[in-house]
C-alpha cells in the first residue's frame, strides 16, 4: 500500500512512476492505431481492435481510499486473492465459456465496486487484455467519482439514442489500463432502460470488441436490475462482505440469480492475522519476479 | 467471539460492578448483636417428678416465638426503643411489625437442628445501631426466659387444676355407684350369692326340722289311734279328729265302710308324704308331687263320700274330736285316757302348725335359692361398674399427686428453664451488608452478563466470516476471501484505536480495581 503513495503523489519535479510512464507510451489520447507498436509486447486481436478504435484516454485521480490494491501494491497479499481470482476465472475464459461477468452483490456497500476495479486491473495484466468495465449501477453509479474521472456520455446515453455507438462513449482510464463505459446522465427510469430492446445490442457490441466485460450492477435483493442484466452475462461473481451481509439475504441473492450463472463468491474485507497472507508475500515476491 | 464482542463483555462488566459497588457504599452498615440461650433441664430427675409439659422444644420455641414476638410486644418494643424512625412515619403498624420480624432471626443450635434435635437456640436482632441491636436482644433474650417460666408453671398449674376437678367429678360418680349397690342388697337381701350358703343350710336346718316334725306328728298319730283303740275298748270309740285325716280303726266284725276306708287311705298319703319331706324331699320332688296329687284325689273322695254318707260321730275322719271330759262315774283309767288323748290332739295339731310353718318357711327360703343366680348376675353388673370407677378414681388420684409435685417445683423454678450463655453481644463490625462479597458476586454477574450479551449478538449476527463458514452454507463453484482493504491512514487509525480501546480498558479495570480495593479496606 506505501507505493499508492509513491504511485499518486509524484515527488516535485520528480518522474512519473514507472508504471504511468509505461502506460503512457502505450496509449495516448491523440495516439493512433500505429502507436501501438510502441508498445513492448504484441497485443492479442482484441486489444488490437481497441488499440485500432483509439479510445481516449482518462487519467484516474486514484487515491488510497478507492483501494486499488492491485495497482499500488501488487506484492500484497490481498494483490494475490485477485491474482487467485483472475486464475479461476480465466479458467472458464480460456474454455471460451466466460467473457462478460456480471459483478453483484446482495446489498449495498458490500464492496461490489472496490472488488470490481481491482478485479478489472488484475485481468487486464497489464495492458496485455482488453478489459471493459461498464458502469451499469444506473441508480447509484460511483466508479467515475471515485476516480475523479470528468463525466462524459456514457450506458444511459447509448440506451437511449441506438444511433450512438457504445463504444464512443469508451474511454481508457490510466493508470489501470482498462476500459469505462460509464453511466451516464443519470435518468428517472433506469431500469426500465436496462431491461429495454437497446440494451441486449449494446452488450452484444461491446463484448465482441473486447477480450473482457465486466458489468457493475446494482445489488440483487433490493433491485431487479441485476437479475435483468444477468441475460447479457456469461457468468455472475456475487461478492458479500465479511460480517455485514446477512446470511438471508445472500441465500436471496443466490436464489434470485440461480445456480446456472453463478461462478463464485468473493467474501470481502475478511478480517485476518496479517501473518496468515504474509506468508505467501515470500513465495509472491518470487514469483513476481519470474513475471517480471 | 470474545475478542470481536470485547467491549460488549467489557462494559458489561465493569458497569455492573461500579453499579454494585456505589450501591454497596450508599448502603448503611447494619449490626447484629446474639445472645444464646440453653434449655436446662428441670433440676430433680424424672423418675421421682415427672414433668406436665412433655412438648418437644422445637415445640415450645415456636410457641415461645409466638408469644413473644406478638404485635403487641414489638410494637411497644419498636416505641420504646425509638426503632424505625424514618420509616414509621409512612408505614402501617403492621408493615414496622414485619420489618422488625425480618431483623430477629431465631435459630435453633445443636448436633442437628434441622432434626428438631436441639438444646440451645441463639437470639438475634439487626439494625443501624450497634448499641441498639444489643438492647433489643437483650430485651428479647428476657422476654423469652421469663415468658418461658410462666408458661411452665401456668400450664403446669392448669394441669393440676384439671385433674383435681377430674379426681372430684369421679369421686362422686364412685359414691353414687357404692350406694346403688348398697341399694341392691338391701332390696334383695336374702337372695344375694354371698348369702346362698347360709339360705341352703337354714333350708337344711328346716327340712330337718320338718321331717322330724312329720316324724313326730306320725308319732303322735299313731299313739293317737292306739288310746282311741284303747278307749273304745272301755267305751265306744269317739269320733275321728278333722284335718289330718286319721286311719279308722275298724271295730271287731263291723266292716268299714267306703268313707272310712277313704279316710284310711287319705291318712296313708300323708303319712307317706310327710316321710318324703323327712328324707328331704321339697315339695318340687316328683315323689312328693305325685303324692300331693293322689292326696289331693283321696281329700276329694273323702269330701264326696262324706256328703252321700250321713255323718256318725264313729265314722267322721278327721281330727279326733276332743275326748269328753270324763264324768263322774267314768273309770279313771277311762279319764286317764281321756286326758292323754286330750294332750295328743293337742300335741298332733302343734305338730301340725309346726309342719306347715315349715313347709312355708321352706318355700320361701327356696324361692329365695331360685332367685340368686339372677341377683348374682344383676349384682356382678353393678360390682363390675363400681370396681372400674374406684380404679379410675385411684389413677386420676395418682395423676393429681404426680401434677402437684410437678406445679410446686415450677414454682420453686426448678423446672425446665432457657438460661443464657452468651449475653446480647455489642458488635463492632458490621455484619451487612458484606461488601466485597457482594462486589465480586456483582463483577462476576456483571462478566457473567457481557459474555451472555456477547453470545446473544453472535447469535442475532447471521453473516460469514470466513470461507469455511460460507462454504459450508451456500453452495458456488468457488469461494474466495479477499482481506480488509486499508489503506495507510486506517490502518494507523486502526492502531490508534486499539492503542486507545487498550488505556480505555486499563483504565476501566483499574478503577473497578480501586473501588474493590476501597471496599476491600472501609466495606
Amino acid at each position: 500500500m506505501s507505493h499508492l503513495r509513491n504511485l499518486f503523489n509524484p515527488q516535485p519535479g520528480g518522474q512519473k512512476p514507472q508504471r504511468l510512464e509505461h502506460l503512457s507510451k502505450v496509449v495516448s489520447p491523440t495516439s493512433s492505431a500505429s502507436s501501438i507498436g510502441v508498445a513492448e509486447a504484441p497485443l492479442p486481436a482484441a486489444a488490437a481492435v481497441a488499440a485500432l478504435l483509439e479510445f481516449a484516454v482518462e487519467q484516474a485521480q486514484c487515491r488510497p481510499e478507492n483501494r486499488l490494491v492491485f495497482q499500488a501494491d501488487p506484492r500484497s497479499p490481498a494483490a494475490d486473492r485477485f491474482r487467485f481470482l483472475r486464475m479461476r476465472l480465466r479458467e472458464h475464459w480460456s474454455a471460451g465459456k466466460l467473457k462478460t461477468l456480471l459483478i453483484t452483490s446482495p446489498l449495498a456497500n458490500d464492496g461490489k465496486s472496490t472488488i470490481l476495479l481491482n478485479l478489472a486491473t488484475a485481468l487486464s495484466e497489464r495492458g496485455k487484455r482488453s478489459v471493459l468495465v461498464i458502469e451499469a449501477d444506473l441508480h447509484h453509479s460511483t466508479i467515475a467519482a471515485d476516480l475523479r474521472l470528468r463525466t462524459w456520455p456514457g450506458l444511459t446515453d447509448c440506451l437511449l439514442d441506438p444511433s450512438v455507438s457504445p463504444l464512443a462513449n469508451i474511454r481508457r482510464v490510466e493508470p489501470m489500463g482498462w476500459y469505462l463505459l460509464p453511466a451516464g446522465e443519470p435518468r428517472r427510469n433506469p431500469t426500465e432502460l436496462l431491461q429495454g430492446p437497446a440494451s441486449a445490442k449494446v452488450m452484444q457490441k461491446l463484448a465482441e470488441s473486447f477480450d473482457w466485460v465486466l458489468i457493475d450492477s446494482p445489488p440483487v435483493v433490493p433491485l431487479t436490475d441485476a437479475i435483468a442484466l444477468q441475460q447479457f452475462a456469461d457468468a455472475t461473481l456475487l461478492i458479500v462482505r465479511a460480517g455485514k451481509t446477512p446470511r438471508g439475504a445472500i441465500e436471496q441473492a443466490t436464489t434470485l440469480l440461480g445456480p446456472k450463472k453463478l461462478v463464485g463468491i468473493v467474501l470481502n474485507a475478511v478480517e485476518r492475522r496479517n501473518h496468515e497472507y504474509y506468508q505467501g508475500r515470500y513465495y509472491n515476491d518470487a514469483a513476481h519476479n519470474l513475471e517480471d | 467471539m470474545l475478542i470481536r464482542r470485547r467491549w460488549w463483555i467489557l462494559c458489561a462488566a465493569c458497569g455492573i460492578t461500579l453499579a454494585t459497588i456505589g450501591v454497596l457504599l450508599m448502603m448503611p452498615n447494619m449490626y447484629t448483636s446474639e445472645a444464646t440461650l440453653v434449655v436446662l433441664a428441670q433440676q430433680v430427675p424424672q423418675r421421682y417428678v415427672v414433668p406436665n409439659s412433655t412438648a418437644d422444644l422445637d415445640s415450645t420455641l415456636q410457641a415461645m416465638k409466638q408469644e413473644v414476638l406478638s404485635r403487641t410486644r414489638l410494637l411497644r418494643m419498636i416505641n420504646d426503643f425509638g426503632l424505625y424512625p424514618k420509616k414509621r412515619k409512612r408505614l402501617a403498624p403492621e408493615q414496622l411489625v414485619s420489618l422488625m420480624l425480618n431483623d430477629i432471626d431465631i435459630t435453633p443450635l445443636g448436633e442437628r437442628p434441622q432434626e428438631r434435635n436441639f438444646d440451645a437456640f441463639r437470639i438475634s436482632y439487626t439494625t443501624d445501631n450497634a448499641l441498639l441491636a444489643q438492647q433489643v436482644t437483650s430485651t428479647l433474650t428476657s422476654l423469652f426466659i421469663n415468658e418461658h417460666l410462666r408458661t411452665q408453671e401456668e400450664q403446669s398449674t392448669n394441669t393440676t387444676k384439671f385433674l383435681h376437678e377430674q379426681v372430684a367429678e369421679k369421686k362422686a360418680k364412685l359414691e353414687d355407684q357404692e350406694r346403688r349397690l348398697s341399694e341392691f342388697k338391701i332390696q334383695h337381701m336374702g337372695e344375694l350369692p354371698e348369702q346362698e350358703q347360709g339360705n341352703l343350710g337354714i333350708l337344711q336346718g328346716l327340712q330337718n326340722q320338718l321331717q322330724n316334725t312329720v316324724t313326730s306328728l306320725d308319732h303322735a298319730q299313731q299313739q293317737r289311734m292306739y288310746l282311741q283303740s284303747l278307749l273304745e275298748s272301755h267305751r265306744r270309740p269317739a269320733p275321728a279328729a278333722g284335718g289330718t285325716t286319721m286311719p279308722v280303726v275298724a271295730e271287731r266284725n263291723i266292716p268299714l265302710t267306703p268313707l272310712q276306708t277313704a279316710q284310711n287311705q287319705l291318712s296313708l298319703l300323708e303319712s307317706e308324704r310327710a316321710q318324703l319331706y323327712a328324707k328331704g324331699r321339697t315339695k318340687d320332688h316328683p315323689d312328693v308331687t305325685a303324692i300331693n296329687r293322689e292326696i289331693t284325689r283321696a281329700q276329694e273322695l273323702v269330701k264326696r263320700l262324706k256328703a252321700e254318707t250321713p255323718l256318725e260321730p264313729e265314722h267322721v275322719a278327721g281330727i279326733s274330736a276332743p275326748a269328753p271330759p270324763p264324768t263322774v262315774t267314768d273309770d279313771p283309767a277311762v279319764a286317764q285316757l281321756r286326758s292323754q288323748v286330750e294332750s295328743n290332739r293337742m300335741e298332733i295339731e302343734n305338730l301340725t302348725k309346726e309342719e306347715n310353718r315349715l313347709k312355708t318357711t321352706i318355700n320361701q327360703y327356696e324361692g329365695r335359692l331360685n332367685q340368686t343366680p339372677m341377683r348374682e348376675q344383676q349384682q356382678a353388673g353393678i360390682v363390675r361398674e363400681t370396681e372400674a370407677l374406684r380404679q379410675e378414681y385411684s389413677e386420676l388420684q395418682k395423676k393429681e399427686e404426680e401434677s402437684q409435685l410437678a406445679t410446686n417445683l415450677e414454682k420453686q423454678q426448678g423446672g425446665q428453664q432457657f438460661r443464657p450463655v452468651d449475653t446480647a453481644s455489642l458488635p463492632l463490625v458490621p455484619s451487612r451488608p458484606k461488601r466485597l462479597k457482594l462486589s465480586m458476586t456483582g463483577a462476576a454477574l456483571g462478566l457473567a452478563l457481557g459474555i451472555a450479551l456477547a453470545f446473544v449478538m453472535e447469535l442475532r449476527d447471521t453473516s460469514f466470516r470466513s470461507e469455511k463458514e460460507l462454504k459450508k452454507r451456500v453452495t458456488a463453484p468457488f469461494v474466495l476471501e479477499v482481506p480488509v482493504l486499508q489503506t495507510r491512514g486506517e490502518e494507523r487509525r486502526l492502531k490508534l484505536r486499539y492503542m486507545l480501546e487498550w488505556v480505555a480498558a486499563s483504565g476501566m479495570a483499574f478503577v473497578v480495581l480501586i473501588a474493590e480495593y476501597y471496599v476491600f479496606k472501609h466495606g
